[in-house]
């Protein structure tokens, strides 16, 4: 492992994303280094690193605009490769830089039938809900057919999402998970926290607009 | 075996069985008398060739948690005619350096893939990989630990450094110039991050070669080509001369006057060699091998920008270091690599292979980004356009 994504590790490691940032300047390796830590065997430093791609989106555009056409790439690579947290990191770089993304939602919902990519382009869409509220909207009917998923990570993650976007027709399908018990661990924060999806759910309810 | 019957009627391949040669078709069919999946290839593959058209594609990603890369994802897109492949995923296993393996290991490797794969094998990839076809998205963790504990790794893929993979050099050839196997070994455990994690522009392939034969076609497959060379004299036994001439060589015929610089001569007596000339064609070395060694002050040279044919069309590698020592830790090979992979990695565009980001920036801007001189060995012949002024010209004014 290099020095410098060694470095890097430790920062996200602390939860501390302001050295990552001031590296950055000194060093653009950083990004390659971001970019390899979303597919790192620890979990929460996948998540982190997804975090600090948004925070250098927002600081730094220039140095994130490139990497917009590698990650949608990577959702697609037909040469062996898996961007298991692609979905994830494009979520946030658009939340934070909006101007780097433009039409990117739509192409998200393509995934949702993706194993893999599911329940991460879900969070993603919750994540991009803020900067893209009339985008987000027109997918919510996508969004909510996966509260049906067999898998509760997805459930979950379809819950966040409506619930980030806020619109009231997905109140049916989020009132569907209310007896809902599995437990379904999502990225917030900064850490990974598991809840029941009944509890997801309802946390989305609560952030629903009237119909 | 000989009486399994097949579940697809294969006409068209049954023809490839025919003959002396070896026949995949034969090894396909014997696979299929234990794996299904193997029979569902061959119903394809048959209608494969009546119809003229692959029916693979790519339909999703897969792979093993905590690596980008290593799993190929691939669909039928006959799955319900033939439902045996409809997931028909390939994985790449890191070979062994020099593809040395016991026949232990080799039964460890097949025994893992029969318990969770279909049991056919490419061996080896032309990454050179040792390449497992055909499992589902259900079987990929578990077989993936069943390497793991036995030791084994997942290859590259995507947009990583891919498996760096090299001639077997001094394990059995007494051409080359440096222990190939070492610093493929070693390079592949220096990067494991870029090889299991994807982080850059698009794939990066090392091929390593022991001498200027170049037996794994470094300079053509490979986007750093690092070919073993000398500095020095080509070592010339004179007495084993006259031992070629008395088993009947001729050694004007067939040696000085094959030479494609002029740079030999042959008196009937005397081997003298021009060795600034010697353009490591290895011809003379080739064919009198027991009269002449490469010299001693050995290393490597190194090409960059090799790739075959995807977006751009296909390009042999250019010489960037016309020499470079090759021996453990590797410190200067490694600071090179580092150099290619900060400026490709940080200006490449999207799916451009470093030959392509050369060709786009321009040989000398690249040479100037990467720390490294211009030699005039890199200049084909002399510019044919007058009207192009250098930089030096205008500072001049």
């Amino acid at each position: 492992m290099s020095t410098l994504r060694r470095s890097v590790r430790g920062h996200l490691e602390s939860g501390d994303y302001a050295p990552v940032l001031s590296l950055v300047v000194a060093d653009r390796g950083v990004v390659r280094a971001l970019v390899s830590l979303l597919c790192d065997p620890d979990e929460l430093l996948r998540w982190r690193a997804v975090s600090a791609l948004g925070q250098l989106a927002g600081a730094h555009p220039d140095l994130a605009q490139p990497l917009v056409a590698r990650l949608y790439w990577s959702l697609n690579d037909e040469s062996g490769g898996i961007g298991w947290m692609s979905a994830p990191a494009l979520g946030e770089i658009g939340r934070f830089a909006p101007q780097l993304l433009s039409k990117c939602v739509r192409p998200l919902v393509r995934y949702l039938d993706e194993p893999f990519l599911l329940a991460g382009s879900l969070w993603a869409i919750g994540r991009l809900a803020p900067a893209y509220p009339a985008e987000t909207r027109e997918v919510v009917p996508e969004v909510a057919l996966c509260c049906a998923s067999a898998d509760p990570a997805v459930r979950a993650s379809a819950a966040f999402a409506l619930g980030a976007v806020g619109d009231g027709r997905a109140r049916i399908a989020l009132t569907g998970l209310a007896d809902d018990q599995s437990p379904a661990r999502l990225y917030e924060e900064g850490q990974l926290v598991t809840k029941q999806v009944r509890e997801w759910a309802g946390e989305a309810l609560s952030r629903l607009r009237a119909a | 075996m000989a009486d399994h019957v097949h579940k697809y009627k294969t006409p068209m391949l049954d023809e490839l069985e025919k003959g002396p040669w070896p026949s995949f078709v034969k090894e396909i069919k014997r696979a299929a008398a234990k794996r299904p999946m193997a029979e569902g290839l061959l119903g394809q593959l048959e209608r494969s060739y009546k119809d003229k058209q692959t029916y693979w594609k790519h339909g999703g990603l897969v792979g093993i948690q905590g690596y980008g890369a290593g799993i190929i994802g691939r669909y039928s897109a006959l799955g319900t005619e033939f439902p045996e492949v409809a997931a028909f995923h390939t994985v790449r296993i890191n070979q062994p350096a020099g593809w040395f393996y016991t026949s232990k290991a080799l039964r460890t490797l097949c025994d893992i893939w029969d318990k969770h794969g279909s049991g056919l094998l490419n061996v080896h990839g032309s990454t050179g990989d040792f390449v497992l076809l055909g499992t589902t998205s259900e079987k990929l963790e578990d077989c993936f630990t069943d390497y793991s504990n036995a030791g084994w790794d997942l290859g590259g893929s995507s947009s990583d450094m891919r498996t760096p993979s090299c001639c077997n050099g001094m394990a059995r050839c007494e051409f080359a110039c440096f222990d190939t196997m070492a610093l493929c070994h070693d390079l592949t455990m220096t990067y494991q991050d870029e090889l299991h994690r994807p982080a850059f522009p698009y794939k990066f392939k090392i091929k390593i070669a022991g001498c200027p034969n170049d037996c794994v076609a470094s300079i053509a497959r490979s986007d750093l080509s690092i070919m073993g060379t000398w500095k020095d004299e080509i070592r010339i036994d004179q007495a084993e001369c006259q031992a070629y001439i008395k088993a009947g060589m001729d050694i004007v015929a067939e040696i000085t006057g094959m030479c494609p610089t002029a740079c030999m001569t042959w008196d009937g007596k005397t081997m003298k060699i021009n060795n600034h000339e010697c353009n490591r064609c290895m011809h003379c070395i080739n064919f009198m091998p027991k009269a002449l060694r490469h010299g001693k002050e050995t290393g490597a040279t190194i090409l960059v920008g090799g790739k075959a044919p995807i977006l751009e069309g296909a390009q042999l590698a250019s010489v960037v270091v016309p020499f470079m020592p090759m021996k453990a830790p590797f410190s200067e090979i490694k600071e090179f690599i580092q150099k290619l992979w900060d400026v490709w990695g940080e200006n490449g565009n999207n799916r451009e292979r470093i030959g392509e980001f050369m060709l786009r920036v321009g040989v000398g801007n690249f040479m100037e980004s990467i720390g490294e001189a211009p030699n005039p060995n890199m200049v084909m012949h002399p510019r044919e356009n007058p009207y192009i002024f250098y930089e030096e010209y205008f500072e001049e004014e």
